[in-house]
Order: C-alpha cells, then structure tokens, then sequence
C-alpha cells in the first residue's frame, strides 16, 4: 500500500525549526511552484493529482473549490483500490471548507474570534485523521489523506510559535504512526508553504515539501511531475 | 536534533519514572521533553493571546486571501 500524506502549507523550514523527523523522513526536498501564478490550494492539488497543469481550467471553472476531477484523470486511476479522504480537487467535502472559509470572513467581520475558528480547523482535523487511520487499515492499492489545519489556523496564527508547534507535532505524530505501521512507502507533501505577514499572520509561501520514507533523490519536482514519481514508487 | 543534560532531583526523578510505568513514555528524558514543552506551549499561546493583530497586516492578509480565492 501506498500511503499519501497530504499537509496543506506544511513549511519546510518549520519542520526543521520543530524537529519533526517523521515528516522529513529519509528524504525530502522542496516542490517548484514557479509555472502557477499564484499557490492556490485547488490549482495546486488538482495538478498533483492529474499530473498537468490544471490551473487555468480550475480558475475557468464557476466555483473553484468545487472543481473536481474524475478518477480516470488522476493517479488513482492506477489503482483497483483507493482511497482519497478530502483531498482538494477531487474528493474535498465542500461544505466542511465553505464553513472555514466563512469562519474567517467572520474572523475579519468581527464575528467570529480566532479561537472559534481554529475549533472549527481541529474538529475536522480529528475527523479527517480518523478517516485515515480507518482507511490505513482496509485494503486499498493507494490512501490519500488531505489535513489543512496547518493552513488554517497559519493563516490567522503563524506568528505563534506555541501554536504552531503544537499542530507540526500533531501532524508528526501522524507520520510516525504511518510509519510505524509498515505498510509500504509514504509520501510527505504540501501544496505550497508558509510565510510570515507581519508578525502574526501567515500567508502562502512559494514552494511546497516532500519527503519519502526511502532515499531517493527527487531534485526539485513540481506538483504536476508526482503522478509519475507516486506510478514509480 | 542536539540534545543536553539537565539535572533534577533524584527523588522527583524517582517519582516520575514511577509514573510513567506503562505509559507510552519510553524514557525519563522523554517524558521530561513533554512535559516542558507543554509548559512552554501553554505559555506560548497564552503570549499569542495578545500577539497583536495589526490593521496594516490583515488588509495585506485579506488582499492575499482574495486574490487566492478564499475570502
């Protein structure tokens, strides 16, 4: 089984920073985010699925978290058995994320307190790793896993190291469990990273992470070139 | 990761090693590690609590948020 662990803004420099060697692994690198105009979350998981390009059929689509793939048009399409738990692009459960998105509308409008928002990030987050672990254990070619609280609570919070070390651990941890179950080689990847914006926010830095739980030499891919490093595995 | 020695007493240590019988901690230091990150994780967030949210900052925040297509 192959196991994809897919971590929304998971910053390079942070997993140095935290020390977490579950998700650096035995190899790891950066991503090359220079053919999209922007790191848009959807854009940038929809070529990691597809393995092109997608990003000017997702901004011509009406509603871009919206924008879904079919099986046959991604890498899941080599497997008789997988499983894709949230994953942006494909599977992405859109009424959890139109709720984040309008928690921080309300964050800016004043309605809703950073706290409420980051509950509303960790209660999905306890869901989705639930879903994973489920899935880990049933019999599937290839399990992806999409987390994004990483993303979220960033956003609002990147400047507190507290909070956000707290979320690299948990996110550590579930590496380290992945590993530990043995099950076959597992992918670390991020969309894109994060940087700070002024001394409290975050906003999406301009290359991603990966890391494989063997030694293998990636150089620099971008999103679209995992569809074949993920058939070569 | 680089590590170092710290000393504590031998009876809290005593006290702690017994505690940690049959949980997950395989080792002194590392529930020792826990506990002190713990300690300083609280602090932290207790620090973030009034980590300022400039106005300047969250209009280049929203402005980027937009232009990504999320608010």
């Amino acid at each position: 089984m192959i196991a994809v662990l897919g971590i929304d803004a998971l910053e390079a420099s942070c997993v140095k920073k935290f020390g977490c060697r579950n998700l650096s692994q035995e190899s790891c690198g950066a991503t090359d985010l220079s053919g999209f105009s922007e790191p848009r979350t959807v854009v940038i998981w929809s070529s990691f699925l597809s393995g092109r390009n997608t990003e000017r059929e997702v901004l011509a689509s009406k509603d871009m978290w919206g924008f879904r793939l079919d099986a046959k048009d991604t890498f899941f399409s080599a497997f008789e058995r997988f499983s894709a738990i949230d994953v942006p692009g494909f599977s992405q459960d859109v009424a959890q994320h139109k709720r984040e998105r309008e928690a921080l509308k309300g964050f800016f409008g004043k309605k809703v307190t950073v706290e409420e928002y980051d509950a509303i990030a960790l209660e999905w987050h306890k869901k989705v790793r639930e879903e994973f672990f489920s899935a880990l254990e049933g019999d599937y070619g290839l399990v992806m896993g999409y987390f994004d609280a990483i993303d979220l609570v960033g956003h609002l919070s990147f400047g507190v190291e507290g909070k956000m070390r707290m979320l690299y651990d948990e996110m550590d941890g579930i590496a380290g469990k992945v590993r530990a179950m043995g099950k076959g080689p597992l992918l670390v990847v991020s969309d894109h990273g994060m940087k700070p914006l002024g001394s409290r926010y975050g906003d999406h830095s301009e290359s991603g992470f990966w890391s494989l739980n063997s030694r293998k030499d990636l150089g620099m891919p971008k999103p679209e070139d995992f569809a074949r490093i993920i058939a070569s595995l | 990761m680089a590590f170092t020695t710290v000393s504590i007493p031998k009876e809290l240590a005593g006290k702690a090693k017994r505690r940690i019988r049959g949980t997950g901690f395989h080792s002194l230091s590392a529930y020792v590690t826990y506990i002190l990150r713990q300690v300083l994780v609280s602090a932290e967030l207790r620090k973030g609590k009034t980590k300022a949210f400039s106005r300047e900052d969250e209009a280049e925040l929203r402005k980027r948020l937009k232009a990504m297509g999320y608010i």
